[in-house]
């Protein structure tokens, strides 16, 4: 039972996009990442690192410097706005522009009542937040050259501006520049930019530069207190700690610096700023970095997040990597596979072989090749924010920011090349709520179920060449972050802002039930084929079965659940995906990032304390848990009918080679 | 027995392009030849002309060979993998003619009688050329997978098209099978066991629509499968001993091969080779020194063949071999005691001054020879010393042909009046005596006692009949110990110790006959032979070969010491066979007997621990070499084993 013949897919070209800043949240603990396409993401470190929202980016949009006020999200980029987020629809909420080109850099002062933003055209321009709102106050006089980085001292009404070749101090009270320290150029003719900015409590500016250069201003004084030659390229980022005493700079040259104040003997004028630490856990260029409670995040062009811990004098780095959900679809009857990229949607025609083999990983003659049947681009530059295609493959969805849209594909392959006709269908857009962040199709394909972050829940009717909603549930108030859909048409399970699992007959237009409560948020939910159970994962890899007629836990739930081994719960890649196998319902197939596990429910669990996931770990027969390792960075792994599995894997060699290049160092040897 | 004629020069080749192929045209006359680029030639072979030449644009490359199809009238190839060309007799310049490019690599192009012509893929697709475009581009063997060797073989209701694929070190014979009764290609494959490196390979279809495909392999093993519906019969044939390091190899039967690239009397050359009885029965030296890797054809009862920078076509008489010939081939050569003796010089070159040292040569070698020209031994010794010397100086001892040589042994042997020793020894020394005479040699050595010389004649002889074998022994067993020290003069330390007590031979004794039987035989002579040893010496050998195998003592025999083992269980094997009768009746052979039976037992025990051991040291090999990741690419069906 455990032999698979997989259709082993490496043709989806999913690359993530580089991170450019990252804030945290520290009372709603969120951390919020934007990356080079203008995305934001929302992220729960708590909760195993959990990616709760995703903010689509558009592409006219950049974000180069992001601000929390409380719950309140404001965003800066090249496009001279500020913007503040609903964390609820996922959409703009408030939009103003600065009027002094470009914003480079963002601020707030210690109460939360301005935001200060460095523009192109060299002046500070200070917005009110206060009550809610989002309004231009006032321009600083401008100085020559843009402002790159910005840092507010509310006691002493400073604000301190980092530019090319000089750091500022500006009077908050009267907009004037009331000192200037300049920089030294390391080559003739060669600016020094100030890439970075912080400022302590005691005046003490701490600024990163284009010399790779991380410096110690006496901020009263104006005179510099130490400069270290820390980095052998521009020092791009730099974060200091709330207690004040630790700065960790990074940037082109990767090297996670850190520094630490010091205390030599006893006496205020024996403390000293000194270089501490070194990690070296990036390749590529970092753009920012980031304080966490127990933690240390660092983010750049190497599109993951990187977190490093000291614990007992030792440093641990751990990578969060994230592959989106819901980007790999398929159509098992027409083993149809639709690959989602930012702008574009592409649909496959899986191989074919009649050949088996007795022997693990032998590669099967082919007897048909994978055909790409179609790729459809979006309108204008339009993002997909959803899609989806039916189990029988005759239509396709996909959604945008303002529009639903359906497509008839009809697929002749009667001919050696198939021929492919795509016909629209012409969507009564009155009662359709949009952007829709969730999209589902019934199993016969007739229906789609639509949902917004905000709440809304449709069902829209595909007749022939025209679709309508047919009907709307609005009883999500926390908005809907989940959503899957029974295997036998009549319920989907929703889980809603709150982390609340919901059960919702579509035919009667009923909530049947809400699932009991579990102290950490769902992370994949799906029901099991014959559509009677809903087994979820939460974010701790917690797996729970519940019945949905007896509106209970299971009975293997129940004794299971809470018997899984501890090494479960402790694994680094968390369950993102789950599977059943055709062959045998008691097989529940678990993803994750890096590897996916077959949970055999009729067989007895390990005991708590054994290792079952260690390399030396040789797995029996009556085991509970089958691990498979063999693919590096899985993207979707789904079970068709009979042995048949579909692996969609992307390497982390394909993604690197699409980065652009590294500092070029000498290496010995080399 | 088939046999090679002398070979003339068909053609010049150009320096540039290899040869890819030699196919047969539209005359039996014809043959057509295909070069890598630049042109296709056809040739007549009766009268070696040129007939026709094709020539080929640059940039061109031929990747499949010209072949003339019968049923369709015209000359087919393949032109830079994927354009398939087609033109008939009349038509003289390629590039007009009908072309057909598929979107697959074509590796061969195939006819055969009755049938339209073939296209093999490199893809393992193989279709008649009318339908090749639908069924080219699905694969039949993996990406990874390459064709080493491809042939058309032909059944009773069809034909198939066989293909031999190369993958991670593991060779595959693909068959597909074209069934006339139902119009339908069908596909198999075999797993080949021969996985060692492959010099050739050719293939062979009689009448009787037996097919059989011979493998040579670069360690010299020649390996033959035979091919049908059912499956595959996998044998090893022989060692080829005389190959070289590169060859070609053709079929003209089920059992026998040209191999060009034979090397063999200090020559490399052609032979045939009988895989009945494993021998070259006929061999042609090279023509020119062949600087390239031959290739060998056989068409129209010729085997042509590129050496040098020529092409050369060798015409060759079949025939079936018989045992009686082949063991014709070692007796002896008629006595050519009559012919007159001229030392011939064929050299071009004529100089004065080397003709003088050749004719003072042959004058000396003419008195030596003629009893009455030198009848003391001093005189004798004389001119020998002058011959001798004569014959070290430059390149004069290839003037002095091996006849010459067997007389002037026979004067020495023959000679009545003195016993020239000392000049026998220089000869043997020098390796001047052939194994011509060698019979007669030993026979005189013993009848004079000569221990020294025949214990040299032993070391330096390359082959001695078994007879003379036979009596050495005889000779040697029937001496004391104290004959053998009297008369001998050898190096002690070379002499292994033997313990008295178990060896029925003194240790010199026993190093001479250790010697003896370390000699080359062969057991069909070397048994009839035997009989003529007396029963009383045959216990007397057996006691010392029982001595050999049995014996603790590890300097008594081994795989380094001389004889090897194996050579001393052939020697038992020998001894009991040609005196079996005697040896069940006689009661004094019972002990011995049961000794040896003893000792054959422990022997058996002994290699049947080695193959426990070399199965389980092979499943570690097996075990502890490193897996190489396949390349997946793209996309694949893979097989996935989770428990």
């Amino acid at each position: 039972m455990g032999e698979f013949r997989v259709h082993h897919v490496r043709f989806f070209e999913y690359q993530p996009k580089p991170i450019h800043c990252l804030a945290y949240e520290k009372n709603n603990k969120q951390l919020a990442v934007s990356r080079s396409d203008g995305s934001i993401e929302i992220w729960l470190p708590e909760s195993d690192w959990l990616l709760e929202k995703v903010i689509s980016g558009r592409s006219e949009q950049s974000v180069e410097a992001i601000v929390w006020q409380g719950k309140r999200l404001f965003t800066a980029g090249l496009g001279g706005d500020v913007t503040e987020h609903d964390l609820l629809s996922l959409e703009p909420k408030n939009s103003e522009p600065c009027n002094a080109g470009a914003i480079w850099c963002l601020t707030k002062n210690f109460t939360g009542t301005r935001l200060a933003a460095g523009t192109e055209d060299g002046c500070v321009v200070l917005f009110d937040i206060e009550m809610g709102q989002l309004k231009y106050l006032q321009s600083f006089g401008k100085q020559e050259g843009r402002i790159i980085s910005i840092a507010w001292h509310t006691q002493e009404g400073v604000i301190v501006t980092g530019g090319v070749d000089n750091i500022r101090l500006w009077s908050v009270k009267s907009g004037q520049a009331i000192q200037r320290l300049t920089l030294g150029h390391q080559q003739e003719n060669q600016e020094t930019i100030v890439w970075c900015l912080a400022i302590t409590s005691n005046m003490t500016i701490i600024s990163g530069d284009s010399r790779g250069k991380t410096c110690f201003w006496n901020g009263r004084q104006g005179t510099l207190i130490k400069s270290f030659s820390s980095h052998k390229a521009d020092v791009l980022t730099l974060s200091i700690n709330e207690e004040e005493d630790c700065v960790f700079s990074s940037g082109v040259d990767p090297l996670l610096v850190g520094f630490e104040f010091v205390t030599t003997k006893s006496g205020v004028g024996n403390q000293h700023w000194v270089q501490s630490t070194t990690e070296n856990i990036h390749k590529h260029d970092v753009r920012a970095v980031c304080f966490l409670p127990n933690c240390i995040v660092s983010a750049g062009i190497g599109t993951n997040l990187c977190l490093t811990q000291r614990r007992r004098d030792e440093t641990i780095s751990k990578r969060i990597a994230h592959i989106p959900q819901n980007i790999v679809h398929v159509a098992k009857e027409k083993k149809m596979v639709m690959l989602r990229y930012t702008d574009y949607l592409e649909v496959w025609k899986l191989g074919h072989t009649n050949f088996t083999s007795e022997k693990d990983g032998e590669i099967l003659p082919l007897r048909s090749n994978p055909v790409k049947l179609l790729q459809l681009k979006c309108k204008g530059q339009a993002t997909i924010l959803c899609c989806g295609i039916s189990n029988n493959g005759n239509h396709i969805a996909y959604c945008d920011e303002h529009n639903l849209r359906i497509y008839q594909l009809s697929v002749d392959e009667e001919n050696y090349t198939p021929k492919v006709e795509l016909t629209k269908i012409t969507m009564a857009r009155e009662d359709l709520r949009v952007p829709i962040h969730h999209l589902e199709f019934t199993p016969d394909g007739r229906f789609i179920v639509t949902a917004t972050a905000s709440g809304y829940l449709q069902l829209t009717e595909i007749n022939e060449d025209r679709a309508h909603v047919a009907n709307t549930f609005n009883v999500f108030a926390d908005g809907i972050t989940m959503l899957t859909m029974s295997p036998t048409g009549n319920c989907i399970a929703v889980v809603s802002g709150d982390h609340t699992i919901s059960i919702l007959n579509i035919t009667n237009n009923r909530i049947e039930c809400n699932l009991p409560k579990y102290d950490h948020p769902p992370r994949t939910l799906r029901f099991s084929p014959s559509g009677e159970d809903l087994v979820i994962a939460y974010s701790n890899n917690m797996i729970f079965e519940f019945d949905v007629d007896k509106k209970e836990y299971t009975t293997w739930s129940r004794r299971e659940s809470r018997r899984f081994p501890n090494q479960w719960f402790k694994r680094q890649n968390k369950v993102c995906r789950i599977t059943f196998d055709p062959r045998n319902d008691d097989h529940l197939v678990l993803q994750d990032n890096m590897a996916f596990v077959i949970v055999d429910k009729s067989k007895t669990m390990p005991e708590k304390k054994k290792r079952i996931f260690e390399k030396w770990y040789k797995p029996k027969k009556e085991d509970a848990f089958h691990q498979c390792k063999k693919y590096n960075f899985l993207v979707y792994v789904e079970l068709l009918e009979d042995d048949w599995m579909l692996i969609v894997e992307r390497t982390p060699l394909a993604i690197l080679n699409n980065l652009p290049a590294t500092l070029k160092q000498k290496k010995f040897g080399t | 027995m088939a046999a090679l004629m002398d070979e003339f020069v068909l053609a010049d080749l150009s320096s540039k392009f290899n040869i890819l192929s030699i196919e047969r045209s539209l005359s039996s006359n014809n043959i057509l030849a295909t070069f890598e680029a630049g042109f296709i030639n056809e040739y007549n072979v009766d009268d070696q002309k040129l007939i026709h030449s094709w020539p080929l644009r640059h940039g061109v490359n031929v990747t499949s060979p010209v072949i003339w199809c019968d049923e369709e009238e015209e000359y087919i190839c393949v032109f830079n993998q994927q354009e398939i060309r087609r033109w008939n007799v009349d038509d003289n310049i390629i590039d007009k003619t009908k072309k057909k490019k598929i979107k697959t690599d074509i590796y061969k192009l195939f006819t055969t009688e009755g049938y339209k012509p073939i296209v093999l893929c490199k893809n393992g697709a193989a279709e008649f050329i009318e339908n090749i475009k639908s069924v080219c581009e699905t694969p039949v063997i993996g990406s990874q997978d390459t064709i080493v060797y491809a042939d058309i073989i032909k059944k009773q209701n069809g034909f198939g098209v066989i293909y031999l694929v190369e993958s991670k070190n593991k060779i595959t014979l693909h068959c597909q099978w074209y069934l006339d009764d139902v119009e339908q290609w069908k596909h198999q494959t075999f797993v080949i066991t021969y996985q060692k490196t492959v010099l050739d390979y050719c293939c062979h279809t009689d009448e009787n629509f037996n097919n059989c495909l011979f493998l040579l392999g670069s360690n010299k093993d020649l390996y033959r499968i035979d091919i049908n519906e059912s499956g595959t019969e996998e044998e090893f044939i022989s060692v080829i001993h005389e190959l070289g390091t590169e060859a070609s190899i053709v079929c003209l039967d089920n059992s026998q091969i040209v191999i060009a690239g034979l090397h063999k009397k200090g020559q490399n050359g052609v032979g045939i080779f009988d895989t009945k009885y494993c021998a070259v029965q006929s061999f042609k030296p090279f023509p020119e020194i062949c600087r390239v890797v031959p290739r060998v054809f056989c068409l129209n009862n010729h085997i042509f063949m590129n050496c040098g920078k020529k092409l050369y076509a060798f015409p060759y008489q079949f025939g079936t071999s018989t045992l009686s010939e082949f063991l014709g081939k070692s007796r002896s050569v008629e006595d050519t005691t009559n012919s007159s003796l001229h030392i011939i010089n064929w050299s071009t070159k004529v100089k004065n001054k080397g003709n003088n040292t050749v004719k003072q040569l042959e004058n000396i070698l003419n008195d030596l020879i003629d009893p009455s020209k030198t009848q003391n031994k001093n005189k004798f010794s004389d001119q020998f010393k002058i011959f001798l010397e004569c014959l070290m100086k430059g390149d004069n001892s290839s003037s002095i042909s091996s006849l010459q040589m067997i007389q002037l042994c026979q004067r020495c042997l023959s000679e009545r009046k003195f016993w020239p020793c000392g000049e026998l020894r220089q000869l043997l020394n020098h390796g001047y005596i052939s194994s011509g005479i060698s019979s007669e040699l030993i026979e005189v050595l013993i009848e004079k006692k000569e221990n020294s010389l025949l214990h040299l004649s032993l070391q330096k002889l390359s082959e001695i009949p078994e007879a003379c074998l036979i009596q050495i022994l005889q000779y040697y067993i029937g001496l004391s110990d104290e004959d053998f020290e009297k008369n001998l003069d050898i190096d002690i330390s070379t002499v292994i110790e033997v313990n008295q007590d178990k060896c029925p031979f003194g240790a010199l004794k026993a190093h001479l006959i250790r010697e003896v039987l370390s000699q080359p035989f062969s057991d069909i002579f070397l048994i009839d032979k035997l009989r003529k040893l007396n029963f009383k010496n045959v216990l007397s050998l057996l006691d010392f070969l029982f001595y050999l195998m049995a014996t603790d003592d590890n300097q008594a025999v081994s795989f380094s010491t001389r004889p090897q083992l194996q050579n001393v269980i052939d020697w038992i094997s020998c001894t009991i066979d040609a005196h079996v009768t005697q040896l069940i009746l006689s009661p004094d052979a019972r002990v011995l007997l049961i000794k040896l039976h003893e000792a054959v037992s422990q022997q058996t025990q002994f290699y049947d621990g080695m193959i426990e051991l070399e199965a389980l040291l092979s499943q570690y090999k097996s075990k502890l070499s490193n897996p190489i990741k396949p390349k997946i690419g793209q996309y694949c069906i893979e097989v996935l084993h989770i428990y």
